[in-house]
């Protein structure tokens, strides 16, 4: 028999950490499909890698931005538009006591 | 070239009856076709007007009002912005994505927000929380995705142009199933700041059209630098007058290659149809030479394994608290957590678990990182065809637009399906689909790879199969 | 052996801080907003980037903000990394921090020391915005501004030397010009760990006073714990501001995963060697240089230079007064009594209102024997506040000695005159009888007798006595 990859308690801390909160059908179907995406996914397991981690696909390095005198958005209010709750220009979320 | 007959007759004809032609299109079809998901009529006909006016004393801009939809994970100002997804069903997206900027000041008329799979997770134009996208070809079948309603629009002639995204495929499989062309750009020509992201070192926007005229056409207007983007690099390049300038015997100079892996497990019709075309090519004077790319049965999970990292980190931001729907809990954590189980549909979700799981401590080291190490590997094959050819030729998708309610749900199957896209990402070079034939009705395209920021080879390519194909 | 360093023996006390500080610049780290967060209304000081909103991307690093922290860097002694550094993004979920992860670069710079305590690393960060836990309120002008997180090793010894390093490093940095000055822009996790027990981090500590009271705070619970047959296991607790008490953080705000990857839409940046050698030229002299140097110049001790140097601003000022005074006392002066008073009414020498010249006439009058050191002490707690000119203040406070040896012997006559029993002591060879006379010469004069005189005519007196 095969390692298992992914087990229930696994997907319980991934959905914490990842603040998705997940119906117990959910985490079956998802530990499920899980195991056999990776175990599909496994096979990367064959190819020969170097330590050469590759993040960029572009040549680009050092881009940095001279300081400048600030320059304000000018649409401040239609990013406040969509704040869920605001009172006193404040976002309102919940209180941590 | 039919975008540039279009452009001429808009510059000695009426723009107000082109514009409500289109409109009358849209208002007949579009309830079927879904192809929108807002439009913004009003800000389209004063745009029109203006335009127009620009017209008369000949000040118009490059794009000189031809109509032009827009994926909806990209901000156009001051208009609804919803990524496919509920988490933003009613967030007004506060600035414009600096293509967009380009797209105003070259006087397009943008049209509307086009339908997508849910934060660009899908690529079949199904996973929409605002309902699937048919395909204008045949509405019995999908569109493909994820820039479904981008492909739709123009293949409905809803639009003139349109802009998508692909990060594995999102704008070359739509278009393949929707019979229009489509250019994903190298990753840094064109600026994604404006694009929601996916996964952001794969991904970029690129253009929609009905031919290659209006690819380049496109292109010429939203690639180059873009101090919002640091992955940007300068565009020097008229792409437009490369189309222009291309003769039929320039052909002669081509030198490109077929991998034997893309034609390997295909529909056999499919098959059938690039191989023909290929031979048109050779008969025309192109060098075709067959390579190998050894890799090509790791890509997908290489893909998928980068795309579930940086999309569950992206993701991070929906809290619900800034913007998008939000649903109560008695603390923080209970908020964020109701917030985003109710926001967000089943293929999210199954990428952001699955991202969060495989860069976590104790698993990143089997996952993440392993797929980072084998993403060079995939990088070298393409470099390595590059040096010696000009192009890398074949097919877009393995298989035809499946049909609504046949399709497959199961994921590993699912995604199986970028197959013959995602190296492109992978290594960041630009790639292309574009129509060459149709089965019992449904759209065949043929995908052309050249290396990164060798868009005009691309566009030669594309525009010797497009004469090739007999196109104008 | 460390100052303060001996009562806390038993306890073999190590400390460690983190210690952010605001970078001095004119725009945020990744975007164009200002970084004057504090003078705008709640949310007004933002845009897209600062805000993450879908699509928006940050901008290429700020280069003021990278060079600022490379001056902290030499300036600690450190060295730059010469390898391609990646900003990383660093997942936790938190109502102040619009993305959801905070962009924080790799070290930047490794291995440096500063008054004797180990720097382990400095890289930058972006501040994120702030969220009143008890109000449920966040304001996200802060989000951005660009931090440097400095990492010492857990070198330090005591709270009161930690208090005394964290005041020193950021009067330095102050005075390099490389931070924002205003108040709160100072955070810092605390590191401790006691013998028997485990290290406890404490966060959200944000005033040099709080890392005093926090560590005096953690240093009894852990002991009471142990005493009692308890054990410290490794936690994260959290500071209150407010009762200047740790509190241990709910289970569920410590399980973390911070998932760091290479941020996908920012490019790496190499630190040049030409880049360093330009700062370098621009960096005052480094401790190291000056303590070396104060040694030879000045002949000063090892103590006194050390307590100069931790304050650059204290040590420009002691070159102003060893220009016109004699260095050795000028330096003893300014080493203890100046640094004493400016730390007891958290001023330095740049914000209080004190002068070179005020110590260089000080210590004239006394080297002319007309001001006494216990006054000077005095003078010098005043002028920090007043300011107040130094021949000024002798005339009004009447701090001119007794000289005049008419004068002298009549008081001293008064003294004899009002305790024979300490005369008869005295003579009957009690030598104590002395300094009580001696005491009692003082109490009548407020201190104004000179002393030496003082001394010698008392003895000449009670001997012609005898």
């Amino acid at each position: 028999m095969a390692e298992t990859i992914i087990d229930g308690k696994i997907i319980e801390r991934v959905s914490e950490i990842a603040r998705l909160r997940l119906s117990e059908i959910e985490k079956e179907k998802f530990e499920e499909e899980f195991e056999r995406i990776l175990k599909k996914f496994s096979i990367i397991d064959e190819i020969k890698v170097g330590e050469k981690e590759l993040y960029y696909v572009v040549d680009n390095v050092n881009v940095l931005r001279k300081d400048s005198e600030s320059k304000p958005f000018n649409n401040i209010n239609g990013i406040k538009n969509n704040f869920n709750k605001i009172e006193d220009e404040y976002i309102i979320v919940p209180r941590n006591l | 070239m039919f975008t540039k007959d279009l452009i001429e007759n808009l510059s000695c004809g009426s723009l107000e009856e082109q514009f409500h032609k289109k409109i009358e299109t849209i208002q007949k079809k579009d309830n079927e076709i879904n192809s929108f998901i807002t439009l913004c009529l009003e800000d389209a006909e004063k745009s029109s007007k203006i335009i127009q006016k620009k017209i008369n004393d000949g000040s118009q801009g490059r794009l000189s009002g031809l109509i032009i939809s827009i994926k909806d994970n990209i901000a156009v100002s001051n208009i609804r912005m919803t990524c496919g997804s509920k988490a933003l069903e009613n967030y007004i997206a506060p600035y414009d994505a600096t293509i967009i900027n380009s797209i105003k000041k070259e006087d397009g008329i943008i049209i509307g927000k086009c339908n997508m799979d849910e934060f660009a997770c899908g690529s079949d134009g199904t996973s929409s929380y605002f309902g699937l996208t048919k395909n204008p070809r045949n509405v019995d079948y999908v569109s493909g995705g994820s820039s479904s309603g981008s492909a739709a629009s123009v293949a409905a002639d809803f639009a003139d142009l349109s802009v998508g995204s692909d990060t594995g495929g999102s704008i070359r499989c739509p278009a393949s199933f929707c019979g229009v062309y489509g250019l994903k750009p190298s990753y840094g020509l064109v600026s994604r700041y404006g694009v929601s992201d996916m996964a952001m070192s794969m991904e970029g926007p690129g253009p929609f059209a009905k031919d290659t005229y209006g690819i380049a056409l496109l292109l010429d207007v939203i690639a180059g630098k873009d101090p919002r983007d640091t992955m940007t690099v300068d565009s020097n390049n008229s792409y437009l007058s490369v189309v222009e300038n291309y003769r039929y015997e320039n052909i002669k100079n081509m030198k490109i290659a077929y991998a034997k892996e893309f034609f390997e497990g295909i529909d056999e019709k499919i098959k059938n149809i690039i191989l023909d075309k290929i031979g048109i090519l050779e008969s025309q004077g192109a060098k075709i030479e067959q390579v190998s790319l050894p890799n090509i049965k790791y890509v997908i999970p290489i893909y998928y394994l980068i795309v579930f990292s940086e999309f569950s980190s992206a993701m991070s931001k929906f809290d619900g608290f800034k913007y998008g729907n939000y649903i109560p809990g008695q603390d923080i954590v209970e908020a964020v957590s109701n917030t985003r189980e109710s926001s967000m549909g089943t293929e999210v979700k199954r990428r952001i678990l699955l991202g969060t799981f495989i860069t976590m401590e104790e698993f990143r080291g089997r996952w993440y990182t392993k797929a980072l190490k084998a993403r060079s590997a995939i990088k070298e094959d393409f470099e390595r065809i590059f040096k010696t050819h000009d192009l890398l030729i074949g097919p877009t998708m393995p298989m035809l637009p499946p049909k609504i309610g046949e399709r497959i749900t199961d994921p590993p199957a699912m995604y199986s399906s970028d197959i013959l896209t995602a190296s492109a990402n992978l290594a960041g070079i630009c790639a292309s689909s574009q129509p060459v034939g149709e089965i019992k009705g449904l759209p065949v395209g043929l995908q052309l790879h050249a290396n990164s920021l060798c868009e005009s080879k691309l566009l030669k390519g594309m525009r010797a199969v497009e004469i090739a194909c007999g196109g104008m | 052996m460390q100052p303060h360093e001996d009562k806390y023996k038993d306890l073999n006390l190590k400390i460690g801080l983190e210690i952010h500080v605001q970078l001095k610049t004119e725009q945020k780290i990744f975007c164009e907003c200002s970084t004057d967060y504090i003078n705008s209304p709640p949310n007004n000081n933002i845009c897209p980037i600062c805000t993450s909103q879908p699509g928006s991307k940050p901008m290429g690093i700020n280069e003021k903000a990278l060079e600022n922290l490379l001056k902290i860097g030499l300036f600690l002694g450190c060295k730059a990394c010469d390898k391609p550094l990646y900003i990383l993004r660093k997942h936790y979920f938190y109502p102040d921090l619009p993305s959801n992860y905070q962009r924080t670069s790799q070290h930047i710079l490794e291995d440096g020391i500063f008054m004797g305590v180990g720097i382990w690393e400095i890289h930058i960060e972006e501040d994120p915005g702030r969220y009143e836990l008890r109000e449920g309120k966040v304001d996200l002008n802060r989000c951005g501004i660009p931090l440097a997180e400095i990492v010492t090793a857990p070198d330090i010894k005591s709270p009161e030397y930690a208090r005394e390093f964290l005041r020193d490093l950021l009067l330095s940095l102050d005075y390099l010009g490389v931070i924002r000055g205003e108040s709160g822009s100072v955070r810092a996790d605390v590191n401790i760990s006691i013998m028997g027990g485990n290290r406890i981090e404490i966060k959200n500590v944000n005033s040099v006073k709080g890392v005093y009271k926090a560590l005096k705070y953690e240093i009894v619970r852990q002991k009471a714990v142990l005493q009692r047959g308890g054990t410290i296991t490794m936690e994260t607790r959290h500071f209150d501001e407010g009762s200047m008490i740790t509190k241990a953080m709910r289970k569920k705000e410590t399980l973390a995963d911070y998932r760091y990857i290479p941020d996908p839409d920012l490019v790496p940046f190499y630190v040049s060697p030409e880049g360093l050698s330009r700062i370098e030229s621009i960096l005052p002299e480094s401790p190291h240089n000056k303590k070396k140097r104060f040694i030879e110049e000045y002949s000063l001790g090892e103590e006194i230079v050390d307590a100069l140097i931790s304050d650059l601003y204290l040590s420009d000022f002691f070159e102003e007064c060893a220009k016109d005074s004699n260095p050795l006392e000028a330096g003893k002066w300014c080493a203890t009594e100046l640094k004493r008073r400016l730390n007891e009414k958290n001023l330095s020498v740049s914000t209080s209102m004190i002068t070179p010249k005020h110590i260089s006439d000080m210590i004239d009058f006394i080297e002319k024997g007309e001001l006494s050191v216990k006054n000077a002490k005095w003078i010098i707690g005043d002028v920090v506040d007043t300011g107040e000119e130094i021949p000024t203040l002798m005339s009004k406070k009447n701090f001119y000695q007794i000289r005049s040896e008419d004068t002298l012997i009549k008081i001293l006559e008064k003294v004899m005159r009002e305790n024979p029993k300490a005369v008869l002591d005295y003579k009957s060879g009690n030598q104590n009888a002395l300094h009580f006379l001696f005491g009692k010469v003082v109490n009548e004069t407020e201190g104004r007798a000179d002393p030496s005189k003082t001394i010698k005519l008392l003895k000449d007196k009670l001997y012609m006595e005898a």
